[in-house]
């Protein structure tokens, strides 16, 4: 693996693996400490691992420990610890391969959004992730709601794009 | 907003509007119906897409490269230099290498000869590199960053990207920028086994380089890279004698070479498929060849400064 292919994996899962990690422990310093550990320990073993399966898997298992890890050490944490083992012993491995999936496709779509321009991004993102009706949405930016249904089309056009080769 | 218009709405909810809205949008854009209905149909949770932070990925890169050596080559920025301020920049640097190599001149370096007697003897050179000499072995100060060796030796060389350090030996040239590693030149051939950083070798004809865990033999006329599996490390600097999978022969070789025994070999002796896999800190040969024996069909006598094995195999 070289290191361009290494930074690629880093940037591409840094995201999805520091919000997975925020949905548990809720601390967003730990979280990029976390992930860090992560791929310091990766980047280790970058020529031992066999990584012809799964990147996507290894990274959130070895996350998971990590989680796991940290959570274990801080005993102020044991309540939370019971609710993670709790989750964790119940869930199945399709449960978590699912959940990672998810958390992977969130991103997507989030990193997706960044190609909108900024007006249709607006838009895109108080109707899709905020939940406001088209009406509400030109109210809020002083738009008629014309406007708002060209952006959100062409909001549409464009995700459309941007996702098709993704694969989930 | 007028009185009627609020109560216009209150009558007909906005669901109606935003109904008309997409119905309107659907009829025109044929292909974006697919697209609303993949998200919708997807099943990200609303709650993850609604807490969801964006972390800053470039960042936690850099602050990651800090921490491992990447081994990216550092991009030399250019820097656009007038004419002027080139020439400038020339005759400073003219100037300074002046300054040095009269420096150098003055000095006007005396070939200085380290020789290891009874013991190790780590030498320091004035380039702030430090070579650590085996029994026997001797170091030749020929120039700044330039010597000569014979027998074994540890280098730590001081990095100086800009004046490469060159040892010889009698089969050829070893050049580093900075970096440790061992050296053995022995009457036969030159070994080097790099610990740290990258290492040329050259004998005039070939030219190959190593970097960190590799080892390559070097004579007058051949230069090759040995294979390690059959890994053996003899640190003879922390007395450590690492054996992995090693066949019989090249461990009693090794044995003998580290603790400077003849070795005496019955006349039969053949390359053997022994794997033998042990390790050894700071041990005497006596309890070497005792726990080989042990392990092995091996048999042995010890005579001063020979080692007599009488049987072979595993």
């Amino acid at each position: 693996m070289t290191t361009q292919n290494f930074k690629d994996i880093f940037l591409t899962y840094y995201n999805p693996l520091c919000n997975y990690a925020l949905s548990i422990l809720h601390d967003e310093v730990l979280v990029e400490d976390i992930i860090q550990e992560v791929f310091l320990h990766f980047w280790n073993q970058r020529h031992t691992i066999d990584l012809s399966g799964n990147i996507k898997s290894y990274l959130f298992t070895a996350t998971k420990h990590q989680i796991f890890e940290s959570i274990r050490k801080d005993k102020s944490r044991n309540k939370m610890l019971e609710g993670f083992l709790m989750q964790n012993n119940l869930d199945n491995i399709q449960n978590d391969e699912q959940e990672w999936s998810e958390w992977v496709k969130i991103d997507q779509v989030y990193s997706s959004l960044r190609h909108l321009p900024p007006k249709c991004r607006e838009v895109f993102e108080l109707a899709k992730l905020k939940g406001l009706t088209y009406s509400q949405i030109a109210e809020t930016m002083q738009i008629s709601p014309k406007t708002v249904e060209n952006h959100m089309a062409k909001a549409f056009t464009i995700l459309r794009d941007k996702l098709k080769d993704t694969s989930y | 907003m007028s009185l009627i218009k609020k109560i216009v709405q209150k009558i007909s909810p906005d669901i109606h509007e935003e109904m008309n809205a997409v119905e309107s949008w659907k009829n025109e854009y044929n292909e974006q119906l697919k697209a609303l209905s993949e998200l919708h149909n997807s099943t990200l949770d609303e709650e993850k897409v609604h807490n969801y932070k964006d972390f800053n990925p470039a960042k936690a890169w850099s602050a990651f490269e800090t921490k491992v050596d990447t081994g990216q080559e550092t991009v030399v920025k250019k820097i656009r230099l007038t004419p002027l301020v080139k020439w400038a920049a020339v005759f400073v640097f003219v100037m300074i290498s002046g300054i040095v190599w009269q420096n150098y001149l003055r000095t006007s370096f005396e070939s200085m000869v380290h020789h290891a007697d009874k013991q190790n003897v780590k030498v320091s050179l004035p380039d702030k590199s430090y070579v650590t000499l085996d029994v026997g072995s001797s170091l030749t100060e020929n120039n700044f960053r330039k010597v000569s060796v014979s027998g074994r030796a540890f280098f730590e060389v001081a990095k100086n990207p800009e004046d490469t350090f060159e040892i010889q030996t009698l089969h050829g040239k070893v050049q580093v920028l900075g970096t440790s590693f061992f050296v053995s030149a022995m009457s036969a051939k030159s070994e080097v086994y790099v610990v740290e950083g990258k290492v040329s070798l050259s004998n005039g004809k070939d030219r190959i380089f190593l970097t960190a865990g590799q080892k390559a033999v070097m004579n007058k006329d051949t230069l090759y890279m040995v294979d390690l599996t059959g890994a053996i490390i003899a640190d003879w600097r922390s007395n450590v004698l690492h054996f992995n999978n090693a066949s019989l022969l090249d461990v009693l070789k090794t044995v003998a070479d580290h603790f400077k025994v003849e070795l005496l070999m019955p006349e039969n002796a053949k390359p053997d498929d022994c794997t033998i896999k042990t390790r050894f800190v700071d041990a005497k040969l006596e309890d070497v060849l005792k726990e080989i024996s042990l392990i092995t069909k091996m048999k042995y006598t010890l005579k001063q400064n020979q080692l007599i094995v009488t049987k072979m195999g595993c």
